[in-house]
């Protein structure tokens, strides 16, 4: 009964911060990899920004080729158009396939007045990266210079 | 875990070597002391040096200084050399924040005069100077082609469009403007960018901070630099900002396929990289000079405006405050330079492609390459500490010369991960805190605030010690902070 619990537990959770001195590691979870993707996406924006007060209102074509690792190109995607725009992503409508990503995301644009700025993340980094499928759950690991 | 300590000895009071094995081409050499390998905390910054000695063409040694921890790619207070006919070229050895850097200011103002003026200085400073993610001065928005000559001309630009004094140039590394940037390899997402954040301190550990001389260990080298006791001086940390986060993210995905072409072995993808000499390396090289002038029109801009701060708070003119600059010096940068290498009882020239992430040059006396004021003694040394203890200003040496290509530490170095800070500060005010040791701090992120609490580094005093007794810097005076603004 314990156990089931635990794997219940497990698979609602969407990613798990890990230790690192400078940075933040992240391990991150998914049924598929669309969902991967998109815990991935709003488990970053966590440490950037608390947009809780606005709702999604608008939404953006993403492409995404895999040159490199496709899901760290759509996370500094991601972060070029909050850098740019101040776009914050809330909801994802993605598919994967054969190494490319399609989709929309929708979110919101930052609002002073109804989001807290947490921090900076420079970027999503290469190292001890990975993705992998473990008894029918995906499983990545990025590490974010902060 | 154990057969890798085997592999690590040490070498004498302040060094430690990790003896050669496995794919590494060369040893690696960590500079600290007992206590501060006692603190080096996870193996992985270990592990990382042991990776850059793996990459092709690495001469010397693989090399970490004492504020080493684990980074990405290479460890943060690493040192790489790589012979430019045959070694490569690492967006990750460089890092996000291209020529990441510090300045610092020195001025005719001493400690008694400001103690009252302190917060207001800080709470003026936040005003003029964007900090924190987002924000920036309305005033400074830049089209395309007037960022391409950012891009080459780097500090230079700032000064020719009214943002400080010719002299200025003078008084940094590659006096601010690096030969051989070319905007056109950089994308146009670089572009979009950096468009909006040149004259921004960012956030994260970068600061614009008002300290005081507190002690002074060398006068004579103090007078050259121009530091007494009691001076308040002024220190600016940032770098290229969104513009170098791009121009290193859009360059990896481009080494990655490179390693590959060269057949490079990588113990770890973040450590991709080209042959110097390669089109992908050339490319590389050419636009992290472009982010490289970037930083330095970056603080180049910032001085000004702390400039400004000051004479509107002393209702008096540049040249009564003297808020002149010490130096500015890379801490993120791969630089060609010309190095002696000892062969046994030969010695021959090299030229070499020096990567330094989080670390800084420390060149001593003689060569070309530093201001005539500073040619006989050395460069200025700048080493910020956390935002309650203390900064030093040290001297390049010739040590420094003859034993890691003219390079030194940059700064304490994290010892609390960002997670283990948040819960070390639960129901504590950190501004209070420091506001009861004198220092007024002004952050637009409470988050920010907590990671960066002292408690979260190591104590600089500590490393500042090993680089000193090293002898690949020696100490010339310490700096006390009064008050920061942060990001």
């Amino acid at each position: 009964m314990k156990n089931k619990k635990a794997n219940q537990n497990k698979e609602a959770l969407k990613y798990r911060l890990l230790d690192h001195e400078a940075d933040i590691r992240l391990e991150i979870y998914g049924n598929t990899l669309e969902e991967l993707f998109s815990n991935a996406a709003s488990g970053i924006f966590q440490f950037i920004v608390d947009a809780e007060g606005k709702d999604a209102e608008k939404g953006k074509r993403i492409e995404i080729e895999g040159n490199g690792e496709l899901l760290i190109n759509f996370l500094n995607e991601l972060l070029f158009l909050w850098d740019t725009e101040g776009f914050i992503p809330k909801e994802f409508s993605l598919k994967v396939s054969h190494n490319k990503l399609t989709g929309t995301v929708a979110g919101c644009v930052f609002d002073p007045e109804k989001c807290t700025i947490k921090q900076e993340v420079k970027a999503v980094t290469y190292h001890k990266f990975y993705l992998k499928e473990e008894n029918g759950i995906y499983k990545a690991q990025i590490i974010l210079d902060v | 875990m154990e057969e890798k300590k085997t592999h690590i000895k040490k070498l004498d009071e302040n060094r430690y070597i990790i003896e050669k094995h496995g794919n590494m081409n060369v040893d690696g050499i960590i500079y600290v002391n007992d206590e501060l390998f006692q603190v080096l905390g996870t193996d992985e910054s270990i592990k990382q040096v042991e990776n850059v000695a793996c990459l092709p063409g690495i001469v010397g040694a693989s090399m970490a200084m004492p504020d080493i921890h684990w980074g990405y790619g290479f460890p943060i207070g690493g040192v790489a050399a790589f012979d430019v006919e045959n070694g490569v070229i690492s967006p990750g050895g460089v890092g996000y924040d291209i020529n990441c850097g510090i300045r610092l200011l020195r001025s005719q103002l001493n400690a008694k005069e400001i103690k009252d003026r302190i917060k207001d200085i800080i709470d003026l400073l936040y005003l003029n100077i964007p900090s924190g993610v987002g924000s920036h001065r309305k005033d400074l928005k830049l089209s395309k082609e007037e960022l391409k000559k950012v891009l080459k001309k780097g500090a230079r630009w700032a000064v020719e469009n009214g943002f400080g004094e010719k002299e200025d140039l003078e008084y940094m590394e590659d006096k601010g403007e690096m030969e051989g940037a070319d905007p056109e390899c950089v994308s146009d997402k670089a572009f979009e960018r950096g468009k909006d954040q040149l004259g921004t301190v960012g956030s994260g550990n970068h600061f614009v901070e008002v300290g005081y001389i507190s002690e002074i260990y060398d006068k004579e080298t103090a007078e050259t630099f121009g530091l007494f006791k009691n001076q308040i001086t002024v220190m600016i940390h940032t770098g290229s900002r969104g513009f170098g986060y791009q121009v290193c993210d859009d360059y990896i995905r481009e080494m990655i396929k490179a390693s590959e072409k060269y057949g490079i072995y990588l113990p770890d993808r973040q450590l991709c990289c080209a042959p110097i000499e390669s089109p992908e390396g050339k490319r590389y090289f050419s636009a992290m000079l472009a982010a490289a002038n970037y930083a330095f029109a970056n603080r180049q801009i910032i001085t000004h405006w702390v400039r400004e701060t000051f004479e509107k708070i002393f209702r008096t003119g540049s040249k009564t405050l003297n808020l002149s600059l010490v130096y500015d010096v890379c801490h993120n940068i791969a630089k060609i330079e010309k190095h002696t290498i000892k062969e046994g009882k030969k010695e021959r020239e090299m030229q070499l492609c020096v990567h330094r992430k989080g670390s800084t040059r420390s060149f001593g006396p003689g060569g070309t390459v530093l201001p005539e004021k500073y040619k006989d003694i050395g460069q200025p040394v700048l080493i910020p500490g956390d935002m309650g203890r203390a900064s030093y200003v040290l001297c390049g040496t010739k040590k420094a010369m003859d034993e890691t290509f003219g390079s030194t530490c940059h700064g304490a170095g994290r010892i609390l991960s960002r997670h283990q800070a948040i819960k070390a500060s639960k129901g504590r005010s950190i501004s209070k805190e420091m506001e009861e040791k004198g220092i007024i701090v002004k952050a637009s992120s409470k988050t920010t605030l907590v990671e960066e609490m002292p408690e979260a580094y190591k104590d600089v005093s500590k490393v500042v010690q090993v680089v000193h007794n090293a002898g690949i810097s020696k100490l010339v005076a310490k700096i006390i902070p009064l008050g920061c603004i942060k990001g």
